[in-house]
C-alpha cells in the first residue's frame, strides 16, 4: 500500500503554532507509522522513513549576506516529534537521520531514545559514535542505551568510559559493565568501591552484586560464587551482603 | 432461591467430591495485641499526593504494626503537608525529603511505600530493594513490560518482600470469587470479562480527552525535572502532572492500566496465570486525536490463554469482573458478588478447607487498618511472599500493556509468556520498552 498522501501535509502541521493543530497532525502521523510498522509493510515504511527523516534533517537559511546561517526548518518541538515517530519504525533506514539528529542539541535525547529502540547494528554504530559528544548527562544516556547492545566494540567503549574524568559518565559505564557476564569487569568495579565519593562507592557496590547476578544467570556459577564471596568479605553495605548470602544459599526467603 | 436438590446443587456436590480444592491463601494472622515498638516496621512514604497521603499514610498511621519515619515528594507542598498531618495526629516529627534517594539512605527505614506516577515505579522500587528495603508499590507496577522483568529479578536477588497495590486480592468478595472459580464451582472456566467502566453503575467510562492548557512555569514548590525523572522532557502544564498523568502514555497507560491493573489482576489470579499470561491479544481502541490525553478513550481487548480461556477487557458494562464457566457465572465488584446460582455464595457451600481459609482470614479488627497492608507487614515479619507479589503485579501489568500495544499498533499480536517476547513483530517489541531520560537507568 502506498504512503498516505496526507503525510507530507501533516508533517508541515507539526510546526503549527496552535498546539492543538500540531498535536492532531502528530496523532495522524503516529497512526500511519503504526500501521506501516508491521512485519510485511516494508515499502510503505521506507516511504514514511524518507518523509519523516528528510523533514527532521531539513534546513533553511535564516538570514541573508554575511549573517546567513543554516537553521533547522522545523522548530524543536516538531523535530522531537519526528524523531519519536522514527523510533517506532524498526529497521536500519531511519538510522542515518537519527544519527545526524544526535548532533542537534535540542533533539539529541529523543534521537538517542529512537536509536536505543532500533535493533539494527547501524544504530549501535551511531550510539558508539555519539560517545564523542559533550555533556556528562547525555553521555550517561548514550552509555545506558549501549548497555542493551553486545559486541567487542561496545565492550571496548564502555571500558574506556570507565576512565572518564566525569563522575556521571564513569558510573554509568561501571553499571553498564555489570550487565555483561564477564568476571574480568570486577576489578574495575572493586576499584570504585574504594572511591572518595560516597555515592560512587555505593553504586559500585551495587554494581558488583549486579555483575554477580549477571554471571549466575548466564551459567557462570563458579565465577558468580567467587564474586558473591568477595562481596561478603568486603566492606559492602549490608543489603549487598544479604543478597550474597541469599545467592550462596546461606539464607532463604 | 434454587432448591437444594436442584441441578446446580448436584453439580456443585459432584464438583466438590472430585476436584481438589485450591485455597487462595493470604498468610495473614491477626495480632491479638499491639506489637512491641521493636517489632514495628519502620516505613518511608515515597510519593504523598492524594493516594500516598489519604490512603497509605492514613491507614498506616492507624496501624500498630507500622511506624512512619519519613515522607518524600517532588512537590514540596505534598511532602510538608504529609509531615504536618503526622505531627498533628501522632505528635511525631518525621523526616521530610524531596528526593527519594536521600530517604533510601536512612538505615533505620525497613520498608517503603511507593505512590508516585507510574514512570517512577521501577527505578524507585529497584533502588529501594538494592538498599535493602521491602516495598509496597502502587499499581500499575510498571510503565513497560521490560521494567517488570528487571524488577522481579532484583526482588528475588535481594529477597525483598514486595506487595503490589492490587488490594482487591485482599478483598473478601474478590477472594471468594477467585476461590470459587479455581475450585471449579462454575465447572470449566471458559471466559472472563473485565469491565473498566464507572464503579456503581452499569455504564461505560468514556475517558475525557482533557482540556488544552498553555505551557506554564511550574509552581515554585514543584521540582518539575524531578517529577519527570526518567520520562521524556515535556514543558509543564497542570493536566500532565498530579493525578492527570495517568492519561499520558509517557507517564501511564490510561484506563487500561488504571482499572485494568485491578480487574485484569483478578482475572489472571482466577485463570491461574500469576506467573504467565495470554498468548494472543487483539485490541481495538479509539484514541482522541484532539488530545491532550493520548490514552485510549474507548477500548475492547480480547486475549486468549494457552488453556483456551478467553479474557475480554472493555471500558463498558459497569465495573467489575465476570467469570463464565460451563455451569454458570459469577460477577464480582467492590460493591457486590452475584452468581447465576446464589447457592454458590453461601459460606456453607464452600468446601471445608475453604471455610477454614475464611475463618483464618477474617478482616482485621483494628479500626482503620487495611488487610492488604497487614498482609505486607506480616510477610515482612515472616519473610514470605505477599498475596500480590511482584511477579503477579508484573504479569497483570503486562496484560494491560499488551492491550495498549495492540490497540496502538491496530493489529493482533502473538505473545510468548515464557520468553516474554512477541512473535515476529519488532514494532511491538519497541513498544514493550520505554527508554529513560538520562541519567536514569534500570
Amino acid at each position: 500500500m502506498p504512503m498516505n498522501p496526507a503525510v507530507n501535509e501533516w508533517i508541515k502541521q507539526l510546526a503549527h503554532t496552535d498546539q492543538v493543530v500540531a498535536y492532531y497532525a502528530y496523532q495522524c502521523l503516529e497512526e500511519e507509522v503504526f500501521h506501516a510498522s508491521g512485519p510485511k509493510d516494508t515499502a510503505t515504511r521506507a516511504e514514511l522513513v524518507k518523509a519523516l527523516g528528510e523533514a527532521l534533517a531539513a534546513q533553511r537559511t535564516a538570514a541573508a549576506g554575511v549573517q546567513a546561517a543554516r537553521q533547522p526548518l522545523y522548530p524543536a518541538r516538531a523535530r522531537n516529534r519526528l524523531a519519536r515517530l522514527l523510533s517506532y519504525l524498526p529497521g536500519p533506514e531511519a538510522v542515518p537521520y537519527l544519527a545526524q539528529a544526535l548532533e542537534d542539541l535540542e533533539v539529541r535525547e529523543m534521537a538517542r531514545f529512537a536509536l536505543e529502540s532500533n535493533p539494527s547494528d547501524h544504530a549501535t554504530e551511531a550510539l558508539l559514535a555519539a560517545l564523542t559528544s559533550l555533556g556528562p548527562v547525555f553521555l550517561a544516556g548514550v552509555i545506558n542505551s549501549l548497555t542493551k547492545r553486545r559486541g567487542a566494540p561496545v565492550l571496548a567503549a564502555l571500558r574506556k568510559a570507565v576512565e572518564d574524568p566525569q563522575g556521571e559518565v564513569r558510573l554509568a559505564a561501571l553499571e553498564a559493565l555489570a550487565d555483561f557476564p564477564e568476571p574480568s569487569h570486577d576489578p574495575l568495579l572493586e576499584k570504585s568501591t574504594r572511591a572518595e565519593a560516597a555515592e560512587e562507592r555505593r553504586r559500585a557496590h551495587t554494581a558488583r552484586a549486579r555483575l554477580a547476578e549477571t554471571l549466575r544467570a548466564s551459567g557462570r556459577k563458579a565465577a558468580a560464587e567467587r564474586l558473591y564471596r568477595a562481596i561478603l568479605a568486603s566492606g559492602a553495605p549490608e543489603s549487598q551482603k544479604k543478597a550474597a548470602r541469599l545467592a550462596l544459599g546461606e539464607t532463604a526467603i | 432461591m434454587p432448591r437444594e436438590g436442584g441441578i446446580a446443587r448436584r453439580r456443585f456436590l459432584k464438583a466438590a467430591a472430585t476436584v481438589a480444592p485450591v485455597v487462595v491463601e493470604a498468610d495473614t494472622v491477626r495480632p491479638r495485641s499491639a506489637p512491641a515498638p521493636s517489632d514495628r516496621v519502620v516505613i518511608g512514604l515515597i510519593g504523598v499526593g492524594v493516594r500516598g497521603r489519604d490512603h497509605h499514610q492514613r491507614k498506616l498511621l492507624a496501624n500498630p504494626r507500622a511506624e512512619i519515619a519519613a515522607v518524600c515528594d517532588a512537590d514540596r507542598n505534598h511532602a510538608d503537608r504529609a509531615a504536618q498531618i503526622i505531627l498533628t495526629q501522632s505528635q511525631r516529627r518525621v523526616g521530610t525529603y524531596y528526593d527519594f534517594r536521600a530517604l533510601l539512605e536512612r538505615q533505620d527505614i525497613d520498608a517503603v511505600v511507593i505512590s508516585t506516577p507510574d514512570h517512577w515505579h521501577s527505578i524507585q522500587a529497584i533502588q529501594a530493594m538494592e538498599a535493602g528495603k521491602d516495598v509496597y508499590c502502587e499499581k500499575p507496577l510498571t510503565l513497560s513490560i521490560h521494567e517488570g522483568r528487571r524488577m522481579v529479578k532484583v526482588a528475588r536477588q535481594y529477597g525483598a518482600v514486595f506487595q503490589v497495590g492490587s488490594q482487591q486480592r485482599s478483598d473478601p468478595r474478590f477472594r471468594q470469587a477467585v476461590a470459587l472459580v479455581r475450585n471449579q464451582r462454575l465447572g470449566r472456566l471458559l471466559e472472563v470479562t473485565t469491565h473498566l467502566g464507572n464503579p456503581g453503575t452499569d455504564k461505560g467510562a468514556f475517558v475525557h480527552p482533557g482540556v488544552w492548557e498553555p505551557v506554564q512555569t511550574p509552581p515554585e514548590e514543584l521540582n518539575w525535572d524531578r517529577w519527570l525523572g526518567p520520562a521524556p522532557y515535556k514543558d509543564y502544564s497542570p493536566n500532565r502532572c498530579h493525578f492527570e498523568f495517568r492519561y499520558h502514555l509517557d507517564h501511564s497507560g490510561g484506563r487500561m492500566t488504571d482499572w485494568g491493573a485491578h480487574h485484569n489482576d483478578i482475572a489472571q489470579w482466577a485463570i491461574g496465570a500469576d506467573s504467565s499470561g495470554p498468548v494472543h491479544v487483539d485490541g481495538k481502541g479509539v484514541f482522541n486525536k484532539g488530545g491532550p490525553y493520548n490514552t485510549a478513550g474507548f477500548m475492547e481487548v480480547r486475549y486468549r490463554y494457552r488453556n483456551g480461556v478467553e479474557l475480554t477487557c472493555r471500558n463498558e458494562g459497569g465495573n467489575g469482573v465476570r467469570f463464565h464457566g460451563s455451569d454458570g457465572w459469577i460477577f464480582v465488584s467492590r460493591l457486590r458478588l452475584d452468581a447465576s446460582n446464589p447457592e454458590l455464595l453461601k459460606a456453607e457451600a464452600l468446601p471445608r478447607d475453604m471455610r477454614q481459609y475464611d475463618e483464618r482470614n477474617r478482616r482485621e479488627e483494628i479500626p482503620g487498618t487495611d488487610e492488604h497492608h497487614n498482609d505486607w507487614l506480616e510477610c515482612i515479619r515472616t519473610r514470605r511472599r505477599c498475596v500480590a507479589d511482584i511477579e503477579c503485579g508484573h504479569r497483570s501489568a503486562t496484560v494491560c500493556h499488551l492491550g495498549n500495544i495492540s490497540m496502538r499498533l491496530g493489529r493482533p499480536l502473538e505473545w510468548d509468556p515464557d520468553k516474554e517476547e512477541f512473535g515476529g513483530d519488532p514494532a511491538a517489541e519497541i513498544l514493550a520498552r520505554k527508554p529513560f531520560r538520562a541519567p536514569w537507568r534500570l
